[in-house]
């Protein structure tokens, strides 16, 4: 259908100034992939050369970046302005949005993001971990799922029973002091020189949109991130060097659950 | 022509008065001063993630939806605006969405429901569904006519109170149209039967920007299918207007309202729209200043 050839290509110029430069030097060549029509054809010409289609770019990206900015906020700033360029650029000239979904957009972006670390091509030592922490704070956030202190029974056969986290906790790795980083992310302080070590940030919702965090050092946080609902404590014992006693505090405090194989 | 001249499908509405668009950011505002606004007016697509099309358990709502809702909708009626139905989409209509709205409108009772005359929603060349954000114009043209009338037939036809569309804001004008803008609202309406969500803020940046006279085209317009009017602020950002709903109304805007009241005898509601990202700096003062002026010129115009 012409009219959606159109579209097309007229969002396609709406998001990108780059196109709408070479859409006004060679339309016939630069549009030659979508089926247009003539009419259509002159009709993109000119708006690739009308200055007024720079505001809808603009509210496009003000768009984009405002899913991010509302939903991840401490990541933007641990990216800073630079980066938060760098990223955002490289992000959107990787694919339009395709959602209108903040929390959906926001995980692609995650996405996009752990890519460009692990391949290199983008460096930031706090990144993963913030990103991670405040993705987990939004899923449990809207997952109406309620984490309740107190005291539980443990079993006996506990080495022999599968592990998993309470529905409602989250681990999160971070490979510095988690409190230390949040609060000076809250604080607009910086973050260079702040005390690196493997930590384990545990998120619990509360109920009421409340979460508890609590950091974690040691066996604790080795015990919290290896569990995955899928190995036995035994296993995760041997493979981690953790006592089976952490895992029993652990379990007691409600943090963890177990089935029978 | 798909569409046959309809009965009045506008008859009989209720008069609601002034109404506010909710954000999640006025949700304080909203049930600390429920008596400064008469009704409630919900985009219904922020209470729930959409998965896209084709995708299964689609539309999945908000587990806080439903409580706040049902609490506001027990004293205030609500009415939907919805994001997204992208109706003047070249894409296959989206009937799911559709049925979503149904769904939602037999939940709450909204008297009437609305969407907005553009698009935002296609399937991009690289074969995934996306989402712009911004409502981009359709071409005022004939073969656009006779897609959307066929749309908004489907749209009546499914849901059972009347269906409104809202004029778009827009910062360029596509070359080479057939119609202006009014005349293919005219016949929209005329030919479907639908009402108009006359957007006067709209109407005032597309004519600060792109340089034509507001006045003219409401002069152009048939205001006999207006059955809600949105009010707005906005900013201007290097030279450009922007509808960016940030703060109290322009005084043309307001002037316009006045012209629009006598030619609209089915307006039913005037909403006033402001982002919610807005009302952490601005606080409720001048929310319930522009309510309250919205609310004095209905009655003085009652009177």
């Amino acid at each position: 259908m012409s009219l959606q050839a159109f579209q097309q290509a007229l969002t396609d110029l709406v998001m990108s100034p780059a196109l709408r430069a070479r859409v006004a030097e060679d339309a016939h060549g630069q549009l030659a992939g979508y089926d247009l029509s003539e009419q259509e054809l002159r009709r993109l010409a000119a708006l690739a050369a009308d200055p007024r289609v720079r505001t809808p770019t603009f509210l496009h990206r003000a768009f984009r970046l405002s899913m991010l900015a509302n939903t991840v906020p401490r990541t933007c700033k641990v990216l800073g302005p630079g980066g938060i360029r760098e990223l955002t650029h490289a992000w959107w000239a990787a694919g339009p949005p395709r959602t209108m979904q903040y929390l959906k957009e926001a995980q692609l972006f995650a996405d996009f993001a752990r890519g460009r670390l692990r391949d290199g091509s983008f460096q930031n030592d706090f990144l993963e971990e913030v990103l991670d922490t405040e993705l987990a704070m939004l899923a449990l956030g809207r997952s109406g799922l309620t984490w309740e202190p107190g005291t539980r029974p443990v079993p006996d056969d506990l080495a022999f029973r599968v592990l998993h986290l309470h529905p409602a906790c989250r681990a999160i790795a971070w490979r510095h002091e988690p409190d230390a980083v949040l609060a000076a992310l809250d604080a607009g302080r910086p973050l260079d020189g702040l005390p690196s070590g493997d930590h384990c940030l545990l998120l619990a919702a509360e109920g009421g949109g409340r979460l508890l965090l609590k950091t974690f050092r040691g066996e604790p946080a080795r015990a919290l991130l290896a569990v995955d609902g899928a190995r036995p404590g035994g296993e995760i014992c041997a493979a981690h060097g953790v006592p089976g006693r952490v895992l029993a505090e652990l379990l007691e405090a409600g943090w963890l659950g177990s089935t029978v194989q | 022509m798909t569409s046959l001249q309809p009965a009045d499908r506008l008859a009989g509405l209720p008069r609601l008065g002034v109404g506010l668009s909710y954000q999640a950011p006025l949700r304080g505002f909203v049930l600390e001063h429920l008596d400064s606004f008469d009704f409630l007016e919900l985009i219904p697509d922020i209470f729930w993630a959409d998965q896209g099309r084709g995708a299964p358990d689609r539309y999945r709502e908000s587990v806080d939806a439903a409580p706040f809702l049902a609490r506001v909708a027990a004293s205030k009626p609500l009415i939907a605006h919805s994001v997204g139905l992208s109706i003047g989409s070249g894409d296959p209509f989206d009937a799911a969405h559709v049925e979503q709205i149904a769904a939602w409108q037999e939940r709450y009772g909204f008297p009437w429901h609305s969407d907005h005359l553009s698009f935002n929603r296609l399937e991009h060349v690289t074969g995934h569904f996306m989402d712009t954000g911004v409502t981009l114009p359709v071409p005022f043209d004939h073969e656009v006519l006779d897609l959307l009338c066929e749309r908004v037939d489907r749209v009546q036809a499914r849901i059972p109170v009347p269906f409104l569309l809202e004029n778009n804001v827009y910062y360029f004008e596509i070359p080479e149209q057939d119609m202006t803008e009014a005349e293919f609202l005219n016949r929209l309406t005329e030919r479907t039967g639908c009402g108009l969500l006359l957007d006067l803020h709209n109407i005032y940046t597309n004519a600060r920007n792109l340089g034509f006279d507001p006045w003219s085209m409401l002069a152009s317009l048939d205001l006999s299918r207006v059955v809600e009017v949105h009010l707005g602020g906005g900013m201007e950002v290097d030279g450009v207007w922007l509808d960016a709903h940030s703060g109290p109304c322009p005084e043309e805007v307001w002037a316009m309202l006045e012209e629009v009241l006598p030619r609209a005898p089915r307006l039913c509601g005037v909403v006033f729209e402001m982002f919610g990202n807005y009302y952490p700096q601005v606080g409720p003062e001048p929310l319930l200043a522009e309510l309250g002026r919205a609310r004095r010129v209905l009655e003085r115009r009652a009177a």
